[in-house]
C-alpha cells in the first residue's frame, strides 16, 4: 500500500495564520494610502471653498499618483493573497458594479437630455457604484 | 458536485482552517467546497487530491456521472 506523507496539523494553522495577516496588512495599506488622500484632500477642501475646487494642482497629482500606485500594486498583492473563492466573489461584485453604473449613468443621462431629472452627478454615480460593489460583496461572502 | 472532503477532513482531526492552510485557500472557502455551495477549480481539486493522496474521482463526485 502506498505510504502518503500526511503535513503536520500545525502547519495548517501556520499557514492560514500567515495568509490571513498577510491579507489584513494589504486591506490595512490600502485602507491607509485612502486615509492619507482623504485626510489631505480634505484639509486643503477647507480653505479653499467648494468641493474638490480647492485643491492645490501638485496635491491632485500627488494624491492621483497614490490612488494609482495603490490600486496597481495593492490590488496585485491582494490577487495573490485571496484564494478563488474570494476573486470570484470580487470579479462578480464587480461585474455587479458596472452594470448598475452603465445602466443607472446611461439612463440617468438620458432622463437629463430628456428634461426629467437634474445633470447627472458623479459624486453620487461614484458613491452608488463603490456601495454596490461592497453590498454584492458582503451578499457573496454571506451566500457563497 | 458532491465531496467527501469533510469526511476526509475529519478522519484526520482537522479544523477547516488548518485544512485551508495546507491547500493555500480560506476557512470560508473549504466550507463552501465541503457544503456543495463552491466547485473548486481543477488545479484546487488537484492540490485536494494530492493532499489526501486520492484521485480526484474518489473525492468529487458528478452528479451526472451514471448518465454516460
Amino acid at each position: 500500500m502506498e505510504t502518503v506523507m500526511q503535513p503536520e496539523p500545525r502547519d495548517g494553522l501556520v499557514a492560514a495564520k500567515m495568509r490571513r495577516r498577510r491579507l489584513q496588512l494589504i486591506i490595512a495599506a490600502l485602507m491607509g494610502a485612502g486615509a492619507v488622500i482623504g485626510f489631505f484632500s480634505a484639509m486643503f477642501e477647507m480653505d479653499g471653498g467648494g468641493f474638490m475646487e480647492g485643491i492645490p494642482a501638485g496635491w491632485a497629482i500627488a494624491a492621483s499618483v497614490i490612488l494609482f500606485v495603490s490600486i496597481g500594486y495593492g490590488g496585485w498583492r491582494y490577487h495573490l493573497a485571496t484564494d478563488e473563492l474570494d476573486r470570484r466573489d470580487n470579479q462578480w461584485a464587480g461585474a455587479m458594479a458596472l452594470n448598475v453604473y452603465l445602466g443607472g449613468y446611461a439612463s440617468w443621462y438620458l432622463w437629463w437630455r430628456g428634461g426629467l431629472v437634474p445633470e447627472p452627478q458623479h459624486e453620487t454615480i461614484f458613491v452608488v457604484t463603490m456601495a454596490v460593489m461592497l453590498l454584492a460583496y458582503g451578499y457573496k461572502k454571506l451566500r457563497p | 458536485m458532491q465531496n467527501k472532503l469533510r469526511v476526509l477532513r475529519a478522519e484526520r482531526n482537522w479544523s477547516q482552517a488548518e485544512l485551508g492552510g495546507h491547500l493555500g485557500v480560506s476557512r470560508q472557502a473549504v466550507n463552501a467546497i465541503e457544503t456543495g455551495k463552491y466547485d473548486p477549480s481543477l488545479p484546487l481539486a488537484f492540490r485536494i487530491a494530492r493532499l489526501f493522496g486520492l484521485p480526484i474521482e474518489e473525492i468529487f463526485e458528478d452528479g451526472d456521472g451514471d448518465a454516460a
